[in-house]
């Protein structure tokens, strides 16, 4: 049964990646990225009633901490800071990019029959789905023009990763963990401020004007 | 003979409980807003209200818009007829199956689209139009949930699809199993005309779907389109519970059996009726022009759950 838990909501927060392809604000870009690390902590915290391991009972906590309130609540400002323009734009629209989605998640399921894991894996299919969150996350850095949705789409990819590392390793050393999540804080923050930069001094934050040549 | 009087019961059940679960999702959002909402049989004395007015006809309608309501309401309650609840004796379950039920459904469609183009105000055909793109869009979703179940059950049968689903359950296939249910809640929204698609309680000409098809509709029509519209949303409702909730649907047909199915079900209607009320609260509609993209979403969500169960 728990066991079912943990794929369960490993697949909604597959389900989760693939929504964050079709929303066209960038608030509920954001909304979506904070639901996603939800269903990540909860089906982390079933991987650690399974394994009955303290470190993933604490990395479920701190993941819900840093990634369901602090990093959302420092996007959300940075939308209201920045007044930005709500809207996202992007290189290939909602309707191609979600039908492209079904060749990555394929993809990754794919791959990952072919891949050999051995020892202990507390569910099977746990490894494709977070391969499948990664990947989306990396094809939406890829279509997403704004910074902020590229950022968006870093952090779902990093959450994929995290999956991928808790399901696997029965949970990594509290240093390590803690260390990563350090990290994800402070590169969110770092991109935020980033964000602020492009908006001063191209006054969008469209990376595709990036390259254009000023005076 | 039981099995006959079986399907009854459960024809009746169904057709009893409608109006209940609409009232219900709309009682809840009004508790939720801090309203007062309606008593809980307020849409039994709608139906009573309605039944008993004389019915109004434009001066331009055809034969269409007299038999209409009564090919929707005829077509509704033939496809309920399909769907077991608590056991699998059906009516008329020797006689289709589950693909059966859809395109049965379907026909309900196809003629409240007639009723809104026939009496020719400009709302209607709006309404039809609109109708009949978001139709053909759930459709293929629709179907490809139900070929997942199929697929794992090896039967197209509605009732044997319940009977396995409930003894081996969904721990067999959970990846499987979320992305048909977000899929199924998708499809359920945008067919029953439930709110990011369509908004069940205006009457404003620029938001409206489904209430613009039956704008025209008075009376006893009326009526019965209401009371299609709630068996509509009960059969999804019914179809989501069966499969994803895979407790209370027994083989045995005893009277003890029967009354605790029956409990069963009422309490697994409410608990999916719930979620149709929080995502009618804390959402707006949507711009119809985006609807096609989350019916797109759903379409995936499907068909990733089709393909997960063959790997």
């Amino acid at each position: 049964m728990v066991k079912f838990l943990v794929e369960f909501f490993g697949a909604l927060s597959l389900f989760i990646a693939i929504a964050q392809l079709s929303s066209n604000r960038l608030n509920l870009s954001i909304k979506i990225y904070q639901l996603q690390s939800l269903f990540l902590s909860i089906s982390i915290l079933f991987i650690g009633i399974t394994f009955n391991e303290f470190e993933l009972y604490l990395s479920a906590f701190l993941n819900f901490i840093i990634k369901t309130i602090l990093i959302p609540y420092l996007l959300f400002k940075v939308v209201e800071k920045m007044r930005l323009d709500r809207e996202i734009s992007v290189y290939i629209g909602i309707t191609n990019s979600l039908l492209i989605s079904i060749l990555i998640i394929i993809l990754s399921f794919y791959i990952s029959i072919k891949i050999d894991i051995s020892g202990e894996v507390v569910a099977k299919q746990i490894f494709p789905l977070s391969l499948g969150i990664i990947l989306i996350g990396l094809f939406t850095m890829i279509v997403r023009k704004k910074a902020l949705s590229q950022i968006l789409g870093f952090l779902t990819m990093e959450n994929g990763i995290f999956l991928a590392g808790s399901s696997l390793t029965k949970g990594m050393p509290m240093i390590v963990e803690i260390g990563i999540f350090f990290d994800v804080f402070v590169g969110a923050l770092m991109a935020a401020i980033f964000v602020f930069q492009i908006k001063t001094t191209i006054d969008s934050i469209d990376t595709s004007k990036l390259s254009n040549l000023r005076e | 003979m039981k099995e006959v009087l079986i399907g009854f019961l459960q024809l009746f059940i169904l057709l009893a409980i409608a109006p209940f679960i609409k009232t219900f999702i709309h009682k809840l959002k009004c508790l939720m807003r801090g309203q007062k909402g309606p008593p809980l049989t307020q849409a039994y004395k709608d139906l009573y209200r309605l039944f008993n007015k004389e019915v109004v006809l434009s001066k331009d309608a055809s034969f269409i818009s007299r038999i209409a309501p009564y090919m929707v309401f005829v077509s509704t309650v033939w496809a309920a007829t399909f769907l077991p609840i608590i056991n699998k004796h059906t009516l008329l379950g020797f006689t289709g199956d589950i693909i059966a039920m859809v395109y049965i459904l379907a026909l309900g469609v196809f003629f409240i689209a007639l009723y809104g183009m026939d009496s020719g105000s400009a709302f209607g055909g709006l309404g039809s139009s609109r109708e009949v793109t978001i139709a053909a869009l759930t459709e293929a979703s629709f179907m490809l949930v139900i070929f997942t179940f199929a697929l794992q059950t090896n039967s197209t049968n509605i009732g044997e699809i319940f009977e396995k689903v409930h003894e081996f359950g969904l721990t067999a296939v959970p990846v499987s199993a979320a992305f048909a249910l977000i899929a199924l809640l998708i499809v359920s929204l945008a067919e029953n005309a439930r709110i990011p698609f369509d908004n069940p309680e205006t009457h404003l000409e620029l938001t409206m779907v489904h209430e613009a098809m039956i704008l025209e509709a008075s009376g006893r029509h009326l009526a019965l389109f209401e009371y299609s519209s709630y068996l509509k949303l009960t059969i999804f409702i019914t179809l989501a519970s069966n499969l994803f909730f895979p407790i209370g649907f027994y083989k045995d047909t005893s009277i003890l059996f029967f009354i605790i199915g029956i409990l069963v079900y009422l309490l697994k209607l409410i608990l999916f009726s719930i979620p149709v009320a929080i995502i009618e609260m804390s959402m707006a509609k949507f711009r119809f022009f985006r609807v096609p993209e989350i019916l797109t979403l759903g379409f995936i969500l499907s068909l990733i759950s089709l393909i997960i169960y063959h790997v």
